[in-house]
């Protein structure tokens, strides 16, 4: 996306690598971290978060916006977020699209939305109440899901694709995510890819997952899975240079093999761009 | 049937997930809103987000009343945390407040001895002065062109960074390792907080410093602080005076002194 800097391939910055960013040994392109875990009024993180910003650009990452929710969007939680955007100074500002709270209580969860017209129509016009307070466009990220709605009337990434346009925001595409999707409702993953919009994707996630029964869930807690990897071939096929970042959340390996799985994806862009302009 | 509104699917998700967390209640209407096979399919799916409802939730409560869980054991934390989220279901975006009344849940719960909900005010204290808002606090020699005469009305600020907890037992003992709940009930007075290196600390306090502590937060003058050692010999207040003073320089827990006009 035009309006956003290509920061390369950066890493989910975790409490367990903060000893990296005060020893300044956490060399990432880029840090990711979770919005919420920095809504605090002071000590360690905030000051780690300090440190980490000298070290690299960072991205603020939410999870519990609820901007597919149906109560009203918590003002509070707009100004917190604000606040962190002030102070730190983020590349872009992104969350999930999904929804996570009822009548004011919050679930942490992301949970799938129906594919509707009428969700459509909610979502963006929320997406866009929130780009307006926070005077700028943001990204939203497709997520993993086990159910689909019976009352769903389009595909997925149609749906993903119709919220972006209609709000003029940004996508966060998370590859593993579409994987899973793909797996657990039988769609093909490379009709998903070629039914997003180019223009609109301003960042890709990978991740690992693991299966429970007939799904695969997005537990983030394994290496970026080979099936993931061919995706993201196709991503950036289709895509081309796009900041990356790797994501890992539990059972969190040392900070030098989450750099070197960032570092993987790097390579796979640089094969893909280079095979593409050969072939030009 | 007419197709259900988006508040609609998100209330029957919700009743289906969140409103018993742990137990089977998943609504039949919420049932015929999801694609599957069948009937089982369609449960199961649906209970991938009620399972992770209750255990995300479990964990975070872990992992901040990690004494409170080792105490008492696997399943009877389990049961805690289903009757707790029933009665208190997260009100905050951020999961961090999720524990704020955790204390006060176990403290009205018949089943559980009392000491715990003692033990749980003490855990989430020490989860608030972690959060707590910066503050630079004063060390020794801020003190030293203090002139004697100004040190009667001179006024201490606390740091944000701490809190003062009364407790009905020692939870001091059942926090650093107790292995037992059948503790003897003894009016306990702690303070918690955080330290300049952002390590979170509790100390028992006697008495004199539990009194003390609360004048200095109050904004009281040096020399009502003082007057908390005023049953000893006046050699010996000064003594402890100082003594305390020290402590909490030593500690980090003073904000700034005013020196009062």
């Amino acid at each position: 996306m035009s309006f956003l800097p290509l920061l390369g391939h950066g890493v989910g910055l975790r409490t367990i690598h903060y000893p990296h960013v005060l020893d300044r040994t956490a060399r990432a392109a880029w840090f990711e971290v979770i919005s919420e875990n920095f809504m605090i009024a002071g000590g360690r993180p905030l000051q780690i978060l300090e440190k980490a910003r000298e070290l690299a650009p960072v991205v603020l990452h939410g999870v519990s916006l609820n901007i597919g929710g149906t109560d009203p969007l918590r003002e509070d939680y707009l100004a917190e977020l604000e606040l962190l955007i002030r102070r730190f100074d983020p590349a872009w500002v992104s969350d999930h699209l999904c929804w996570g709270a009822v009548g004011g209580t919050f679930a942490h969860d992301l949970l799938p939305l129906p594919c509707t017209e009428e969700a459509v129509a909610h979502v963006a016009a929320r997406i866009r109440q929130v780009q307006d307070r926070l005077g700028r466009r943001i990204l939203m990220e497709n997520i993993s899901s086990y159910l689909t709605y019976s009352v769903s009337s389009m595909p997925e990434w149609v749906f993903v694709s119709a919220v972006a346009e209609e709000a003029d925001c940004g996508i966060l595409l998370d590859v593993n995510n579409i994987y899973v999707n793909a797996i657990n409702h039988g769609f093909s993953p490379l009709e998903y890819l070629s039914g997003i919009p180019r223009e609109r994707v301003g960042q890709i996630h990978l991740a690992g997952h693991s299966s429970s029964g007939d799904l695969l869930i997005d537990t983030h807690d394994h290496p970026v899975p080979t099936p993931v990897w061919r995706l993201y071939r196709e991503a950036v096929r289709r895509f081309g240079r796009v900041s990356t970042l790797v994501e890992w959340d539990d059972q969190i390996p040392p900070f030098e093999e989450l750099l070197a799985e960032a570092n993987r994806a790097r390579e796979i862009e640089a094969e893909v761009l280079n095979a593409n302009s050969i072939s030009l | 049937m007419p197709t259900p509104s988006l508040c609609e699917v998100q209330r029957l998700f919700w009743e289906s997930v969140a409103v018993q967390p742990g137990r089977d209640s998943i609504a039949p209407a919420f049932v015929r809103l999801v694609r599957g096979y069948d009937d089982s399919d369609r449960k199961s799916r649906i209970a991938v987000y009620a399972d992770a409802y209750f255990l995300r939730l479990r964990d975070v409560l872990r992992e901040d009343f990690p004494r409170v869980a080792a105490l008492v054991g696997p399943e009877q934390f389990d049961e805690i945390v289903k009757g707790y989220l029933e009665s208190f279901p997260s009100r905050w975006p951020s999961v961090r407040h999720l524990g704020h009344a955790l204390s006060e849940f176990l403290r009205h719960r018949t089943e559980t001895p009392k000491c715990l909900a003692d033990l749980a005010e003490l855990e989430w204290a020490r989860i608030e002065v972690f959060d707590a808002p910066d503050a630079e606090c004063v060390t020794i020699e801020d003190f030293i062109s203090v002139p004697a005469h100004a040190w009667p009305a001179l006024h201490f600020s606390a740091i944000p960074a701490i809190k003062t907890l009364r407790a009905q037992y020692p939870v001091h003992h059942l926090w650093s390792g107790g292995k037992s709940l059948g503790v003897t009930a003894a009016e306990t007075s702690l303070r918690i907080w955080r330290a300049n290196d952002c390590r979170v600390f509790h100390a028992l306090m006697d008495k004199r410093e539990s009194a003390a502590i609360q004048k200095m937060i109050s904004g009281a003058p040096f020399a009502a602080i003082c007057e908390t050692f005023a049953d000893l010999p006046e050699a010996g207040a000064a003594q402890e005076s100082a003594a305390l003073l020290v402590r909490w320089i030593e500690d980090g827990i003073i904000l700034r002194i005013d020196q009062a006009a």
